[in-house]
């Protein structure tokens, strides 16, 4: 340990001698995140607040863009970090947690979706998401919706599909094994929800 | 070239399309006020889903209910596969029990012999009994307690150095992820030693670079798992 306060490490990998402390890119994982999350996997449930606190606008976020339902969203929130809770000791840090976090949400979320609509069109044997085009309130007649309200007007299938990829970043690939639909499918789910949101923002 | 499909352009601003028909298409826009009229809209709902941001908060709170139900849940027991390998598995729980831990701790990873003659733990030496800084202060601990542990560091890291030179490891390009994790531990280690020599009395202080270090462990322990022979 250097008297500046500064670490000259060998480096772990490639061996050469080096200032880390001066060199280093700036941090790609959250030191401070990641002790809370070691508190958590210990039992700490206060950790767990914190962690809720920093995390639970983004997973009502994606619970509220896929579903369009204010009080599904909030009882998938809660139901998400119950299970973040129960599965944290299988985190072990191979991905950044939110990355972690939000796939588990997104599944949750797409669960819901499929659930609510079931409970919406109890004749309709829902499986997949073809099915999900339950209607939808019309949109309101402002020629220019903001566009938050605009993707919750979407039908469900082209706004779950909108969401995932267009504003969380999946791509197709990943889309269709979450989904089980084709990744062919969930293309044309996004160029139809594109569509419709150019109409409606238009 | 005819009026690109909707289907087209979708996949034109996505970036989708080959070159050819990227300047294909781009030809036809500058000549079609109507079709670049399509794709600036198009592009104008890809940067607003941009923007869009985080979302909004719950109308309730809901940290009460998911507070209420954390008892009710049943924790799922970690898969511990890949385990870390047997001569390091006294690290674990030695880094849980806290600051007297990490003295213990100390005395495993570099001996007694290295540590200052004043730095004896309480209770003839006993980590259960707890680390009383009267009687041996952080400050004397701080260097043997880091040179246990970067030593520590280091074997790991020629451990998986060695498997990386038996060719059993991944290319350069799939070790970067690695190595910003590494240097980003390496410099929180450093900041944190460096508050310790403004603060040498700071039990916390000394935890966190416990903990950081115990990080570093991992990383290389789990790196060198998964290079090692299968």
């Amino acid at each position: 340990m250097g008297r500046n306060g500064t670490t000259t490490a060998t480096h772990p990998i490639r061996g050469e001698e080096s200032d880390l402390a001066r060199t280093a890119p700036p941090p790609v994982i959250d030191l401070e995140e990641a002790w809370v999350i070691r508190r958590v996997q210990e039992g700490d449930a206060d950790a767990f607040e914190t962690l809720y606190r920093a995390h639970a606008r983004r997973v009502h976020g994606i619970c509220r863009r896929i579903t369009a339902d204010p009080r599904l969203a909030e009882e998938l929130t809660q139901d998400v970090f119950l299970r973040v809770w129960e599965r944290i000791g299988q985190y072990q840090g191979r991905s950044k947690f939110s990355t972690w976090l939000y796939r588990i949400a997104t599944n949750r979320a797409l669960d819901g979706l499929r659930g609510d609509i079931r409970r919406s069109a109890r004749e309709v044997p829902v499986e997949r998401p073809a099915d999900w085009e339950h209607p939808r309130p019309a949109p309101r007649p402002e020629t220019r919706m903001r566009l938050e309200e605009a993707v919750e007007s979407l039908p469900a299938a082209a706004r779950a599909v909108f969401v995932l990829h267009d504003v969380e970043g999946y791509r197709h690939e990943e889309i269709a094994a979450m989904t089980g639909i084709a990744a062919g499918t969930s293309k044309s789910q996004l160029h139809r929800a594109r569509r419709l949101l150019r109409e409606r923002l238009g | 070239m005819d009026h690109p499909t909707w289907e087209h352009l979708n996949e034109f601003v996505d970036g989708a399309l080959p070159a050819a028909a990227v300047r294909e298409t781009e030809e036809h826009l500058r000549t079609c006020p109507a079709c670049h009229e399509e794709a600036r809209d198009l592009r104008g709902v890809l940067a607003a889903a941009g923007r869009l941001g985080p979302g909004r908060d719950p109308e309730h709170d809901l940290w009460p209910g998911i507070r209420n139900g954390l008892p009710r849940v049943v924790r799922v027991t970690p898969d511990r596969k890949p385990s870390p390998p047997p001569r390091r598995r006294w690290l674990v729980p030695g880094f849980r029990e806290g600051l007297a831990a990490v003295a213990a701790l100390a005395l495993l990873v570099a001996g007694a012999r290295l540590l200052p003659r004043e730095a004896v733990l309480p209770g003839n030496g006993s980590a259960a009994s707890g680390f009383s800084p009267a009687r041996a202060p952080l400050a004397e601990m701080i260097p043997s307690l880091v040179f246990g542990l970067e030593r520590e560091s280091r074997g790991a890291g020629r451990t998986l150095r060695t498997s990386y030179e038996a060719g059993r490891a991944a290319p350069a390009a799939e070790t970067e992820g690695l190595d910003a994790g590494l240097r980003a531990l390496d410099r929180a280690i450093g900041e944190s030693l460096g508050a310790l020599e403004q603060d040498p009395d700071n039990a916390a202080l000394l935890r966190k670079v416990a903990v950081y270090y115990r990080f570093r462990l991992e990383i290389l322990d789990r790196e060198a798992l998964r290079s090692g022979p299968a």
